[in-house]
């Protein structure tokens, strides 16, 4: 028996475009006719507008500028399209474990970096983040790998001080927490 | 992907509606310290104690920050007293009382249980003197807590053990009279009483439990109370019926239960001991908003006590077992919910305004977790009713085989409809009337055994 092997993705495209039905249906349609592998896609919509990164590999006939032509002349000249090549080892391995950030209050400019930026300084990497701000209250819920000798309560009581100005409320729990209360599957053994 | 409406639910439990792992009890097998010289008994408790419960604050504290979770109490379930000191006398078993205030002192924990006797078909010279020591033992300690297993469905009620607790109850309340009988809040007395309850007073190490074990109690009413409040404002009352109702309760508690497993099987590996059972039990505190009463209101029975009380305190504990069984197959203890009267703010308003009675709250035991628990009556309550009253609520636990308990506090120098305070957790109530006083003191004193009912023989 033939064991199947993912391929490593050539290169990444982005898109970001005013959001309207059939954009996932288009890019893809023209991935499948260009017999451009896609390989893991990621999307979401932020105040009307749509964005999707995708690794696709690539074969060998193709050339990237093409492909992203291609896409460009597809959505439309409203859209931005990228795409750059994969360089492999470029993810952040934070040996870890996985939290959760959620922070709640009222909104002031810099709050996003604020938090991202103490994060990063004890060595966590956002691997999931999102922010909004809704009539004055900033919300942000962020999936964090945070490495295993970081001084949990600190990293709390530092992340309240600093955003203490916007009255922001900051938590940071493991993520098991949150597995365990709203998914139906929680094994003993994860 | 993050879904944020989930995790913001979660988080709300906890900053908002009260929701907290109320205890992480580690239950220890003392069976091992048995001797017939007092001072080695004595020696051998403490080491074991020491030496399995000193990391048990610290661990508690690395879970609490890294779940961002709240445990309130930490304590430690042991095995029954009587059967660990067995052939000691009272005064042996005071000082095996001390040395256990001392040891939970050492390690950091609020309360101890397990200085306990199972007495539901008869009593042993050592059980018999532990419920002799009870007044010294427990209004001279600070830690210690007491049960007694005076009846089961399969022995039936040991009215012998009844008759001498009733009037133990009433010498413990006398004995600490400068504390309006504050002791005898740290008794209760069982049928069918549970051996992995992680909840004081009557929490104990049972037979058949691990050398040390975790187990969890967690509760969260005002969680059930915002989580029907919700429903009923997004809904509309006219658009829900009761299994409505029933399954938002469920769904609350199935959640409540996961995180009580979650940090019991954290604190379990942490610690190096089993994991042994989650108890979700809704137990109340008098905080505003943190209350079974609530519930009940919430729940459409607006006079607590009124017609319906029974009926909806038992949808409610039943959809809290349902919730929390589908939730983990470690479900113990008792899990339900109680009706402590001074540890809940709306019980105490509804008994001090008449319309929770004494007859209604024994009602209302027959469907729900343990019993008449946390009630003042009556200072100069005699023994023998007392007995009665006891003998009553475990009738209800023997006859329909499920646990029902007793904690009642005789208040010395108080008659009904006077005010008492305990404060903290421990609350505050109107002094209950109690009728019939010493109207069946005849039946209590025929004493010996009422037999185990036609149910218990199912081999």
């Amino acid at each position: 028996m033939s064991v199947m092997t993912t391929p490593a993705p050539s290169h990444l495209l982005t898109v970001l475009t005013p959001d309207q039905t059939g954009i996932i249906a288009g890019i893809t349609a023209l991935l499948d006719e260009l017999d451009v592998r896609l390989l893991a896609l990621s999307q979401t919509v932020v105040h009307d507008w749509f964005t999707v990164l995708i690794s696709v590999d690539v074969p060998g006939p193709i050339e990237a500028d093409v492909l992203r032509d291609k896409v460009q002349a597809q959505i439309g000249p409203e859209a931005s399209v990228t795409i750059m090549a994969h360089r492999a080892g470029a993810a952040a391995d934070v040996a870890g474990d996985r939290y959760v950030l959620t922070a709640t209050g009222g909104a002031a400019p810099g709050l996003v970096h604020t938090v991202s930026a103490i994060v990063a300084a004890r060595g966590g990497n956002f691997t999931d983040f999102f922010s909004q701000l809704v009539d004055g209250r900033v919300t942000m819920v962020a999936e964090v790998d945070l490495p295993p000798d970081v001084a949990l309560d600190q990293l709390q009581i530092d992340l309240q001080h600093a955003t203490a100005h916007a009255a922001l409320r900051v938590r940071v729990q493991h993520h098991r927490l949150f597995v365990a209360t709203n998914e139906i599957a929680f094994r003993r053994i994860m | 992907m993050i879904r944020t409406d989930p995790i913001f639910d979660t988080i709300r439990m906890f900053q908002e509606e009260h929701l907290d792992v109320r205890t992480v009890t580690l239950g220890l097998d003392l069976q091992d310290c048995s001797s017939p010289v007092a001072q080695h008994l004595r020696d051998k408790v403490h080491a074991k104690i020491v030496r399995h419960a000193g990391g048990l604050v610290r661990a508690t504290a690395e879970i609490e920050r890294t779940f961002g979770i709240p445990v309130v109490n930490r304590r430690i379930a042991v095995s029954p007293m009587a059967s660990v000191a067995a052939g000691h006398g009272p005064d042996d078993l005071v000082g095996v009382a001390a040395t256990l205030d001392q040891a939970a002192g050492e390690v950091g924990v609020d309360l101890l249980g397990g200085y306990s006797a199972l007495v539901h078909k008869h009593s042993t010279p050592t059980a018999r003197a532990l419920v002799d020591s009870l007044p010294e033992a427990l209004s001279s300690t600070a830690r210690v807590c007491a049960s007694l297993n005076v009846a089961s469905t399969k022995a039936g009620i040991n009215m012998d053990a009844v008759l001498q607790v009733g009037r133990t109850v009433r010498a413990i309340a006398d004995a600490d009279a400068d504390h309006h009988g504050f002791a005898c809040a740290k008794l209760v007395v069982f049928a069918n009483m549970p051996d992995d309850n992680p909840f004081m007073a009557g929490a104990v190490h049972g037979q058949g439990e691990a050398d040390a074990v975790i187990n969890i109690g967690v509760s969260g009413p005002g969680v059930v109370t915002r989580a029907l409040q919700r429903l009923i404002e997004e809904v509309g009352p006219e658009a829900l019926t009761l299994a409505d109702v029933a399954e938002e309760i469920k769904i609350t508690a199935f959640r409540i239960t996961r995180v009580g497993e979650l940090i019991g099987r954290e604190l379990a590996d942490r610690l190096g001991v089993a994991f042994g059972i989650v108890d979700l039990s809704l137990a109340p505190t008098p905080k505003v908003g943190d209350s079974i009463g609530e519930i009940l209101q919430t729940m459409g029975v607006v006079e607590v006590g009124a017609p319906g009380s029974t009926a909806a305190i038992a949808l409610l504990n039943d959809a809290v077992k349902k919730g929390g069984a589908f939730a983990s197959s470690s479900i113990g203890g008792l899990s339900g919910a109680f009706i402590p009267v001074m540890e809940d703010a709306t019980l105490a308003s509804a008994a001090a305004d008449g319309s929770l009675t004494l007859d209604k709250l024994e009602a209302m035991t027959s469907v729900c977790s343990v019993g008449l628990d946390m009630v003042a009556i009556p200072g100069d309550t005699p023994g023998e009713t007392i007995a009665a009253i006891i003998a009553d609520e475990m009738a209800i636990g023997v006859s329909n085989n499920k646990t029902t308990a007793t904690r009642l506090i005789p208040v010395p120098g108080m008659t009904a409809g006077q005010h008492v305070s305990f404060g903290g957790l421990f609350g505050e109530s109107v002094v209950l009337p109690v009728r019939g006083v010493g109207g069946s003191d005849q039946f209590v004193l025929f004493g010996g055994r009422i037999p185990a009912p036609i149910q218990s023989l199912r081999n």
